[in-house]
C-alpha cells in the first residue's frame, strides 16, 4: 500500500483535509452510504476528523488520480478490518463486502480516464549511475560522474533514485550534459591515445610503510578507465585476531572502490590485485578503518610511517614516552589491525578488446564519403539514443559537420562535435516511451528493451537485445523470457544485484548519523561498508538460487565477511570476503531484518530508535508507510541523572499518551520493539546501556502483541509470524520492483496486476528470480 | 630450680638476640628498599637527609643538597611519585629557592633508573648513603616542622663572641621530638637578610619577643651553624605565604596536569581502550577535586621526571571517566585516587607502571619548549643528571 502513499507525498500532503465540493459521495448506493453513516461518519465527518481525514466530502470523481488513491485507502482500511476499530460496533460480512465491491467498481470506472489524462510520451530522465553505465557500455569510456562539477546526486524517493517524476532536467542539467559529453567524447577519441604505463611505488630501501587503523598510502590515477593495481604487504592481524583490510579509498569521492582482507603475515608477505574501473584522482590504499585525527585536524596519531624490514615488529615497544599510538602489546601483538605494505603497482590505463570494439564504425575512416558519414552516425546514433533513428534527424547532424568544416574547422574536430550533441539530445539521456501522435496503451519492442535493460542493467541494450527488438521477438513471451533469462545471466546483472537492494532497503541511511566514536569506538567505516555488503550479499545470494521470498526475513544463513563475523561474534569465516554461513538456532539472526546494516540505518548515532525501525520495516518489506507523525511531538528526553534508568520502549510507552499517538504507535512500534535485542549498530545485547541516570542497565524487552492480535516473544517469533504471511510479502515486494522497474510510483491502477502476478509467480516455493520473471512477463511491465 | 631458671633467662635472651637481630634486619631492609614501578614503598623506607639546596635542575626535579661545610653534596632525583612541600604548601623542586635548607625522606633508585644519579664507586665507598639517590619526600622546615606538630618557643636574642661574633636567636622546640629534626633548645643565626613575617607584612627582627611562638625557615650559616631566612610570628602570616605557595603550584599542575601512574591497561583492537590511573599525591586537594569530578579529563605520556612530550595538550587522549575510587589511608606518594578511563587511542606510553598526566578542566598552556621531551635524545639526555 505504499502506492498510496507514495501519490500522496509526491503530489500533496494536504488532501486529507482538501475542501472538495460538497456534492459527497454522489453515485454511491444508499446501503453504502448508510454504512458510512453508522460506522464512518462519527469519526471522520463534520465534527471529527481523526487522522486529519474526512469521508463524509470525500468526492467520487475518481477520473483524478488522487481520489481514486483515497478510496483505494478506504477500501483497504475497511477491507483489512482497521475500520471501524475493533472497540466500536462491526458491520457484517455482507456489508463490508457490499461497501468493498461498489468502491472497487468506482476506482475501476476510473481507471481508463485517468491513462487517458497521462501525456502521450513518458519521459525518464537517466540517474547519474544509469548514465555513466549508459557511457561506458556505449563507448568503453569511464566517465566519473560523481567528480565535483559532474552531476549531483539524484533526489531520492523512498531510497530509490530513478522515479522519473523527481527526476526532472533543469536548465543547469543541460551544460553538465555538454561538459560530461565533450569529455566523453574527447577520452573515446583521443587524437594521441593515452599510453598505458606501469609505475611502482615503493617504501624506501630497507624499510616497511606501517599503517594503523585509517591511515593510508596515497597515489594518483592522471585518468579515469581500467587499471590494475598491485599492492605487495603483510596483514597483522590485532591481538584479538581482528584482520586488517586493505581499501583503495578515493579520496575526493570518500568511498572505497576495492578492497580486500590482506592475509600475509609479517615474514611471509602476499600480493592482492584489482582490476577494474577507476576514476581519476587521489586514492589512498588505507587500512579501511575510522580515521583517527587530533581536534584541531594537523596532527595524525595513529602510526603511518616507515619502519625498518628487519626490525620485528613485535620489537616496536619503546622503553620512553612518547606521544605516538601503541603499535604492539606487551606481549609484542599488534594492538590493532596492522598494515606492513612493500610496494604499490598501477598499471593502466588498459584498453580491452570489446572496449574498443564498442567505438568500432564510429568514426568515419573516409572523411569524404558522406555515406559512410551517415552510417557511422547512424550506428551511434541508433546505440546512444536506444532507438531507430530517421533520416531527418541524421540530416542535421549531417548539415552540422558541413559547416563547422566550411567555418575551419577540422574534420575530426566538427564530426566529434556531432557525437557530442548526439549525447546531449534528450534522446539520450531520457528513456522516452510513448508516441507524439498517438495514446499508446503498451511499450513498443524498443521501448520494452529499454525498459529491460534500465531494469537488469542499469543500462542501454545490447547488441543482442536491440536485435531481438527488431526483430521484434519481445512481443512474444518466449522471446522476451528468452532476453530476460540471458540478462539475468550476464555480468551486468550485478548492477541490478548490488543497486536494487540498497534503494529498495533505503541502505543509503547506513552510517547517515555516523555513531558517536565515544559510545561505539568500534564502529569504523569498513565495518559500515561491510553491513551494506552483506545484504547486498543476501539478496544476491537470494537472486542466484532464486530462494523464496519469506527467506528474506527469516532464515537460518546469512552473508558474513570476517569483519561482520567478528562484530557479530560469530567465528571467523574460513573464507575471505563474504561467504554463506549457516546460524546456529539461538544465534539471534537470520534474514534481512537483523542485518546490521537495516538495524542501524534506523537508528541515530546514539540509541536505536524503536518506532523508526517500525515505519522502516512497514515501508520496506510491508511496503505500507505509515502516517507522518503529528507536528510538534516533544522528543524523548535522554534519561536525568536523578531519575532510575530506563529503557527507551519504557519512555516511548510513557510518551505515548494521546490516543490518536497509541493508535497509530499501536501499529508501527511492535515492527520496531521486536528488534530491542540489538542495538544502534546491530550488536546482540540483553540490557540497554542508558548514559545517564540511576541503577544498573535494565533488561531489554523484545515481545509485542501484532495489530492482528497475534503476540511474540522476540524477534525470532516475530520474524516468523511476518514470514508466514508469504503472500503479503510477495505483493510488497512486487511492489517494490516493479517501482525500480518502471521508474514510477505504483499506483491503484496497478494494483489488480500486482495481485495477478503473485497469484501466478508468488506460491512459496518461487523465489525471487521467480517473481522478476512474473513482473517482466506480465502486463503491468509492458504498460507505457 | 636454679639451673631451671638460668636456662629460661638463657632462653629468653636468645630470643630476645633473635628478635632483635630479626628487627635490625627488617629495618635494614626498610632503610635499603628498592622502590619498583607500579608500586608505593612501605611506611619507613629509605633514610632521613637534610642540608641546603645548592644547585637546581627544575625541568628534571634534580639537584644536589649539601649538609655541612666538608660533606659531600648528595645528588638526587625526585622519584615520580615524589611530594616537594615549600611554605607549607604543596611544591615542586622549582618553587624552592637555592640556599633553602630542606629535610627530605631519600631511598634508592627505582628498578630501572640507577644510572639517573651516577656516582662514582670512590664516591660511595666514602659515603655509602648517597646511594639513596631518590627523593619520595622534600621539605623547608617550616613544611616539615609543621607536618609533624612542631613549632618553636622564642626564648630571646643572644649576642655571639669569638672571631666571628653574630646575632643569635635562642629557641626551644615545642611539639614531640621527630627524626631528623632538632629536639633541644638551639640558636640561629639571624640578621636583617632574615625576613620577619607579621600578619601580611614584613617587619622589623625586633617584633620578635620572648615566648612567641614561630615558624622558621632556614639555610647554612658561617661555622655549619644555621641561620633564619623566614620567621613567622603569628598564623596569619603563614597563611598568607602558604596560600601563595599554593597558588603557584596550582598555576603549574594546572599547566603541566597532575601525574600519576599506569595500574593497568586494557586494550582494544580499535586502537583505544581503558586505562586504569593512581595520582600521586602531594597535590592541593583543589586539583583532585577538579580532575575527578570532568567527566572528559584528557592524559598524556610522561617520563619518571613527569616532564611530557611536545605539546602535552595537543599529544593527549581525551577519556571518559568511568570510575573514580578512593583509598583510605593511601601509602606515601599516593593520592589514594584512582582513576579508570575510557580512551580512543593508546599511547606507547600506557603501559602498567609508566607514568602519565592527567589534564582537567583547565585552560590551553603551551609549554616552554625547553621542558619537552622533543625527541628520544633528548629523552635519553635527560635519563641521567649531568653533575657539575
Amino acid at each position: 500500500m505504499k502506492i498510496l502513499h507514495g501519490i500522496l507525498l509526491l503530489v500533496s500532503a494536504s488532501l486529507w483535509l482538501t475542501p472538495f465540493p460538497a456534492q459527497g459521495e454522489e453515485g454511491l448506493r444508499e446501503a453504502t452510504l448508510t454504512f458510512f453513516e453508522a460506522h464512518c461518519y462519527r469519526c471522520h465527518g463534520e465534527e471529527k476528523q481523526k487522522g486529519r481525514f474526512r469521508l463524509d466530502t470525500l468526492t467520487t470523481d475518481v477520473e483524478n488520480p488522487l481520489v481514486a488513491e483515497k478510496w483505494a485507502e478506504v477500501r483497504f482500511r475497511i477491507n483489512a478490518g482497521e475500520m471501524p476499530p475493533e472497540d466500536e460496533a462491526q458491520p457484517t460480512a455482507e456489508e463490508i463486502g457490499g461497501v468493498v465491491d461498489e468502491i472497487t467498481q468506482k476506482i475501476q470506472d476510473g481507471a481508463a480516464a485517468r491513462m487517458a489524462k497521462r501525456g502521450l510520451v513518458n519521459h525518464y530522465r537517466l540517474s547519474r549511475q544509469e548514465y555513466a553505465h549508459t557511457i561506458y557500455d556505449l563507448l568503453g569510456v569511464v566517465f566519473d560522474v560523481e567528480a565535483p562539477g559532474a552531476f549531483n546526486a539524484d533526489p531520492l524517493w523512498h531510497g530509490f533514485d530513478r522515479i522519473g517524476a523527481l527526476l526532472s532536467v533543469a536548465p543547469s542539467h543541460i551544460g553538465r550534459y555538454l561538459s560530461a559529453a565533450d569529455t566523453v567524447v574527447a577520452l573515446a577519441f583521443l587524437e594521441a591515445e593515452i599510453p598505458s604505463e606501469t609505475k611502482r611505488h615503493s617504501a624506501s630501501e630497507g624499510k616497511r610503510r606501517l599503517l594503523q587503523l585509517g591511515e593510508s598510502w596515497r597515489f594518483h590515477l592522471k585518468h579515469p578507465g581500467r587499471y590494475r593495481i598491485t599492492i605487495h604487504g603483510s596483514g597483522l592481524p590485532a591481538f584479538t585476531g581482528r584482520i586488517p583490510h586493505l581499501s583503495l579509498w578515493h579520496h575526493h569521492h570518500k568511498r572505497s572502490f576495492a578492497g580486500a582482507d590482506l592475509m600475509g603475515t609479517e615474514g611471509n608477505p602476499s600480493t592482492l590485485t584489482f582490476e577494474g574501473l577507476f576514476p581519476a584522482g587521489d586514492y589512498d590504499v588505507r587500512n579501511h578503518a575510522r580515521t583517527q585525527r587530533h581536534a584541531n585536524g594537523s596532527l595524525k596519531l595513529f602510526r603511518n610511517e616507515e619502519i625498518d624490514a628487519a626490525q620485528p615488529i613485535a620489537s616496536l615497544k619503546t622503553q620512553h614516552p612518547s606521544p605516538w599510538t601503541k603499535v604492539v602489546d606487551d606481549e609484542g601483538r599488534p594492538v590493532m589491525p596492522t598494515l606492513l605494505l612493500d610496494w604499490i603497482q598501477v598499471e593502466g590505463p588498459i584498453l580491452t578488446e570489446s572496449d574498443l570494439a564498442k567505438r568500432e564504425g564510429v568514426f568515419p575512416t573516409d572523411k569524404t564519403n558522406l555515406s559512410e558519414q551517415r552510417n557511422a552516425l547512424r550506428r551511434f546514433a541508433e546505440r546512444a539514443w536506444r532507438r531507430p533513428v530517421v533520416e531527418s534527424e541524421l540530416d542535421r547532424y549531417l548539415r552540422f559537420i558541413a559547416t563547422e568544416q566550411e567555418a575551419g574547422e577540422s574534420f575530426a574536430t566538427a564530426y566529434r562535435s556531432a557525437l557530442t550533441s548526439i549525447l546531449v539530445s534528450r534522446s539520450f539521456f531520457h528513456i522516452e516511451m510513448g508516441s507524439p501522435d498517438e495514446n499508446r496503451l503498451l511499450l513498443n519492442d524498443f521501448e520494452l528493451a529499454n525498459r529491460l535493460s534500465y531494469f537488469l542493467w542499469s543500462s542501454m541494450p545490447d547488441d543482442l537485445l536491440f536485435a531481438a527488438a527488431r526483430r521484434g521477438d519481445l512481443s512474444t513471451s518466449e522471446g522476451l523470457a528468452a532476453q530476460l533469462d540471458r540478462m539475468m545471466a550476464d555480468p551486468k546483472i550485478e548492477r541490478f544485484l548490488h543497486s536494487f537492494p540498497k534503494q529498495w532497503l533505503q541502505l543509503h541511511r547506513v552510517g547517515m548519523f555516523q555513531p558517536d566514536p565515544e559510545l561505539y569506538p568500534e564502529y569504523d567505516p569498513w565495518l559500515e561498508e561491510s553491513m551494506r555488503q552483506e545484504t547486498i550479499a543476501y539478496f544476491t545470494e537470494m537472486f542466484q538460487k532464486n530462494l523464496p521470498l519469506r527467506q528474506a526475513v527469516d532464515s537460518n544463513w546469512t552473508m558474513l565477511n570476517a569483519r561482520l563475523a567478528y562484530h557479530y561474534g560469530f567465528p571467523r569465516p574460513s573464507a575471505t570476503g563474504f561467504t554463506r554461513v549457516e546460524l546456529l538456532p539461538d544465534s539471534g539472526r537470520g534474514g534481512i531484518l537483523t542485518h546490521a546494516s537495516v538495524l542501524s540505518l534506523t537508528s541515530d548515532g546514539t540509541r536505536h530508535r524503536p518506532v523508526h525501525r517500525g515505519a522502516w520495516l512497514s515501508e520496506a518489506i510491508l511496503a505500507f508507510t505509515p502516517s507522518p507523525p503529528p507536528p510538534n511531538v516533544d522528543p524523548l528526553e535522554p534519561v536525568a541523572a536523578d531519575k532510575p534508568k530506563a529503557t527507551i520502549r519504557a519512555q516511548l510507552e510513557a510518551h505515548a499518551t494521546s490516543p490518536n499517538c497509541v493508535s497509530c504507535h499501536a501499529k508501527i512500534d511492535p515492527l520496531g520493539l521486536a528488534f530491542e535485542n540489538f542495538d544502534a549498530i546491530g550488536r546482540w545485547r540483553d540490557t540497554e546501556r542508558i548514559r545517564e541516570g540511576m541503577g544498573v542497565d535494565p533488561p531489554v524487552d523484545p515481545s509485542g502483541v501484532l495489530p492482528d492480535g497475534r503476540s511474540f516473544a522476540n524477534a525470532s517469533e516475530f520474524k516468523k509470524l511476518l514470514a508466514d504471511d508469504e503472500r503479503r510479502l510477495a505483493k510488497a515486494f512486487l511492489e517494490q520492483v516493479a517501482t525500480y522497474a518502471l521508474r514510477r510510483v505504483m499506483t491503484v491502477d496497478d494494483t489488480e496486476q500486482l495481485h495477478t502476478i503473485v497469484a501466478t509467480a508468488g506460491h512459496s516455493e518461487d523465489g525471487v528470480k521467480s517473481l522478476m520473471r512474473g513482473l517482466v512477463l506480465s502486463e503491468l511491465f509492458k504498460k507505457r | 630450680m636454679i639451673r631451671a631458671t638460668h636456662l629460661s633467662v638463657l632462653g629468653l635472651f636468645a630470643v630476645i638476640s633473635v628478635a632483635s637481630a630479626a628487627d635490625d634486619a627488617k629495618s635494614e631492609a626498610l632503610r635499603d628498599h628498592i622502590p619498583k614501578p607500579g608500586v608505593f614503598p612501605p611506611a619507613g623506607a629509605g633514610i632521613h637527609w637534610n642540608g641546603d639546596l645548592v644547585m637546581s635542575d627544575p625541568m628534571n626535579r634534580r639537584g644536589p643538597l649539601r649538609k655541612s661545610q666538608h660533606a659531600p653534596r648528595l645528588y638526587f632525583a625526585m622519584l615520580p611519585y615524589g611530594m616537594v612541600s615549600y611554605h607549607g604548601a604543596p611544591a615542586d623542586v622549582r618553587d624552592i629557592p637555592l640556599g633553602t635548607h630542606l629535610h627530605g625522606r631519600f631511598l634508592l633508585p627505582i628498578k630501572g633508573e640507577e644510572e639517573t644519579i651516577p656516582l662514582t664507586e670512590k664516591q660511595l665507598k666514602q659515603s655509602p648513603s648517597l646511594r639513596h639517590s631518590h627523593a619520595i619526600l622534600l621539605e623547608d622546615d617550616v613544611s616539615f616542622h609543621q607536618r609533624q606538630g612542631r613549632s618553636w618557643k622564642v626564648l630571646g636574642f643572644e649576642q655571639g663572641g669569638g672571631p666571628a661574633p653574630r646575632l643569635k636567636l635562642s629557641v626551644e622546640p615545642i611539639g614531640p621530638e621527630i627524626e631528623g629534626g632538632l629536639n633541644k633548645p638551639t640558636l640561629f643565626d639571624i640578621d636583617d637578610a632574615a625576613r620577619v613575617w607579621q600578619k601580611r607584612s614584613l617587619v622589623a627582627k625586633e617584633a620578635i619577643k620572648p615566648d612567641q611562638e614561630v615558624q622558621m625557615n632556614l639555610t647554612w650559616g658561617p661555622f655549619d651553624s644555621l641561620a633564619i631566612t623566614d620567621i613567622w610570628l603569628d598564623n596569619e602570616s603563614l597563611t598568607a605565604c602558604r596560600e601563595i605557595q599554593r597558588q603557584r603550584h596550582l598555576r603549574l599542575i594546572r599547566s603541566r596536569f597532575l601525574p600519576g601512574w599506569v595500574d593497568a591497561v586494557k586494550n582494544t583492537d580499535t586502537g583505544g581502550g581503558e586505562v586504569t590511573v593512581t595520582l600521586f599525591g602531594g597535590m592541593d586537594p583543589t586539583l583532585y577535586e577538579e580532575l575527578s569530578t570532568t567527566p572528559h579529563p584528557k592524559i598524556c605520556d610522561a617520563a619518571t621526571t613527569l616532564r611530557t612530550w611536545s605539546y602535552h595538550q595537543e599529544y593527549s587522549v581525551r577519556g571518559e571517566t568511568l570510575q573514580v575510587e578512593t583509598l583510605e589511608n593511601p601509602p606515601l606518594g599516593s593520592s589514594g585516587i584512582q582513576m579508570r578511563l575510557q580512551i580512543p587511542q593508546m599511547l606507547e606510553g600506557f603501559r602498567t607502571g609508566r607514568i602519565v598526566r592527567l589534564k582537567g578542566p583547565w585552560t590551553y598552556v603551551l609549554l616552554p619548549a625547553d621542558e619537552w621531551l622533543a625527541s628520544p635524545e633528548v629523552f635519553e639526555q635527560a635519563r641521567r643528571m649531568r653533575l657539575p
